[in-house]
């Protein structure tokens, strides 16, 4: 298992498209900041937000006694987790070039007449997605954190505290994009195309959200429903009181784990049954 | 010793038999042929081979291992190209192999250009496998199965697509590889003529099931050239042969008919001979296959793979 990493690694750096990927996942963590960098606050509901003052600076533009709100280091990992979701879009490339690449290539074939052990093989793919997951969602708050401190300064202390609440947000949010992971590695594995993978894992991960909003357009009873969809309980964990965004729904770290687990479970348990004994075009 | 050995292995596809009962037996420094039309099974049975597909039924014996651990780790002492050779487009030689080097552990860094040395593909530098040529990913896919120093490999239609100056280099690097190496080679075919020139045994399959194995003497001999002389006295023509005509080299096929190895350009001859002694001739006819003569034949004239 641990060459099969060795050499998945070896391959994935001498590829292109992984550098292509970076660069539009860094420019977009970017554009994460600095196109949210500043918002104006005290001029809406008649009421002022409760902003920490680090976090504002003056707006002349818009009226005497306003204040604009900016992003600045400290703040901006909160703020971001809101785009997490975004994460799930960017996973699928590196799904694709870990594990897609092998059945889109033939090369899988290799593997296996050589002797690899096909569940071996299955866990090596997923244990690289932990690993993609792990890099996206640090390089998003390295990017993100830099380029907030860089424009608008860290304004605070780094310090324990702080650290533990990014993981209070991030860790479930890495967890769920992991599970994102273990169903886009399990629709690889089933389908062994490059093209199914992508329009089924895109449609998983937009459809349910949809399918929900316009439900709840039409009954109330249905309001359990976001609860187990995996999108919106990422994004639960993004909003803070803190941040005084109105949550539509309460980060439930006992509900977020059980729903993922299952999603593991049922997504390896039933991708390695079935690629046991498949066959391999 | 039997490299591989099957026995009664069969791969069904709904109600289609692509391998019917087929057991066969490799040993150790054949050059194993496997012919057949298409569709008549052979990839599938190259597939079940390499784990890329499982029987329905029977039993693969891969180095002594039978089990799905045993046969997995007899797996790591065999190469293989089924199909196609398979590798990363966007790779170059080098890198291709050097991602299978890491792969199957092997620490020996200097397998990699090996490998390419043993299929002269030392001079690609950075061109990338996409750009390669039939010929050079054949030889690459060589290469790959080369990696690993293997005991055993499995070349499905090695020399399609290649023109005639790849097709003598390929026969002459498995036959090197075969003398100098020891190793042990299944390779189907659909140019039988060029299988002719480099398998030690040959195993026909037809409609899934394998109807004839027989080794290069045994396929030399059932293609030999010779004169079938029809007689009405067998025993009495072979005395004529060895005492008049002075010749050993004739074989009695069946009640009737005697094979001559001799005399083909003096045919006439034998027939007065024959004749004179009171042995009556009722048909003398010069006969000889090929390979491929011969495979047409044994599946019933059917069109030649």
């Amino acid at each position: 298992m641990r060459n099969i990493i060795k050499a998945d690694l070896y391959r994935i750096f001498r590829s292109k498209g992984v550098y292509i990927t970076l660069l539009i996942f860094i420019a977009t963590a970017i554009l994460q900041v600095t196109s949210n960098g500043e918002a104006a606050i005290g001029v809406f509901a008649g009421a002022p937000l409760e902003v920490p003052y680090e976090e504002t600076a003056s707006a002349p533009n818009l009226g005497e006694g306003n204040m604009m709100r900016i992003i600045t280091g400290k703040s901006a990992p909160f703020i971001i987790a809101t785009y997490t979701d975004n994460l799930i879009f960017f996973l699928l490339p590196f799904i694709v070039f870990i594990s897609a690449a092998d059945f889109k290539n033939g090369t899988v074939k290799n593997l296996l007449s050589s002797g690899t052990n096909r569940v071996k093989y299955y866990f090596a793919k997923l244990i690289m997605i932990t690993g993609a997951s792990i890099f996206l969602i640090l390089l998003n708050l390295f990017v993100t954190i830099i380029t907030a401190t860089i424009k608008n300064g860290f304004k605070g202390s780094f310090n324990i505290a702080w650290l533990s609440q990014i993981a209070e947000i991030y860790l479930p949010q890495l967890y769920l994009l992991f599970v994102f992971g273990c169903i886009g590695v399990f629709f690889i594995f089933i389908f062994k195309n490059t093209a199914a993978l992508n329009t089924i894992y895109i449609a998983y991960s937009f459809l349910p959200v949809i399918i929900i909003s316009i439900l709840l357009s039409f009954s109330e009873k249905f309001e359990f429903l976001p609860e187990y969809d995996l999108v919106l309980n990422m994004k639960s964990f993004a909003y803070s009181s803190e941040m005084d965004i109105v949550n539509f729904m309460a980060p439930n770290l006992t509900r977020t784990l059980i729903l993922g687990g299952v999603y593991i479970i049922a997504c390896t348990i039933g991708g390695i049954a079935l690629f046991r004994k498949s066959e391999v075009k | 010793m039997n490299i591989l050995q099957t026995r009664n292995i069969t791969k069904q596809y709904g109600k289609t038999k692509a391998v019917d009962n087929v057991s066969m037996a490799i040993q150790k420094g054949d050059i194993y042929g496997l012919i057949g039309k298409n569709g008549a099974g052979k990839t599938t049975l190259m597939r079940m081979i390499t784990a890329l597909t499982f029987a329905n039924n029977g039993e693969l014996e891969l180095f002594g291992q039978t089990s799905e651990s045993g046969l997995n780790n007899a797996r790591r002492r065999m190469g293989s190209v089924v199909e196609t050779p398979a590798l990363y487009p966007n790779l170059t030689a080098q890198q291709n192999l050097e991602y299978y080097r890491i792969l199957r552990g092997i620490p020996d860094k200097s397998a990699v250009n090996n490998a390419l040395q043993a299929v002269k593909l030392t001079d690609t530098g950075k061109k990338k496998f996409k750009n390669f040529s039939l010929g050079m990913k054949q030889r690459l896919g060589l290469a790959l199965a080369l990696l690993n120093n293997p005991d055993f490999i499995i070349l499905d239609e090695p020399i399609n697509g290649l023109d005639p100056m790849g097709i003598v280099e390929m026969r002459e690097m498995i036959k090197n590889l075969n003398a100098e190496r020891g190793i042990t080679f299944m390779i189907s075919s659909h140019i039988l003529s060029e299988l002719s020139l480099i398998a030690t045994r040959y195993g026909i399959i037809h409609d899934g099931r394998l109807i004839k194995e027989l080794t290069e003497e045994e396929l030399r001999e059932q293609c030999q050239r010779c004169l079938s002389v029809k007689v009405d006295d067998t025993a009495k023509c072979a005395n004529i042969l060895e005492t008049v005509l002075n010749t050993t080299k004739f074989k009695v096929v069946g009640d009737n008919e005697i094979r001559l190895y001799d005399y083909f350009d003096n045919s006439s001859e034998v027939t007065f001979q024959l004749n004179a002694n009171g042995v009556r001739v009722s048909a003398l006819s010069e006969i000889g296959d090929n390979l491929e003569d011969y495979f047409v034949n044994l599946i019933g004239g059917e069109h030649c793979a």
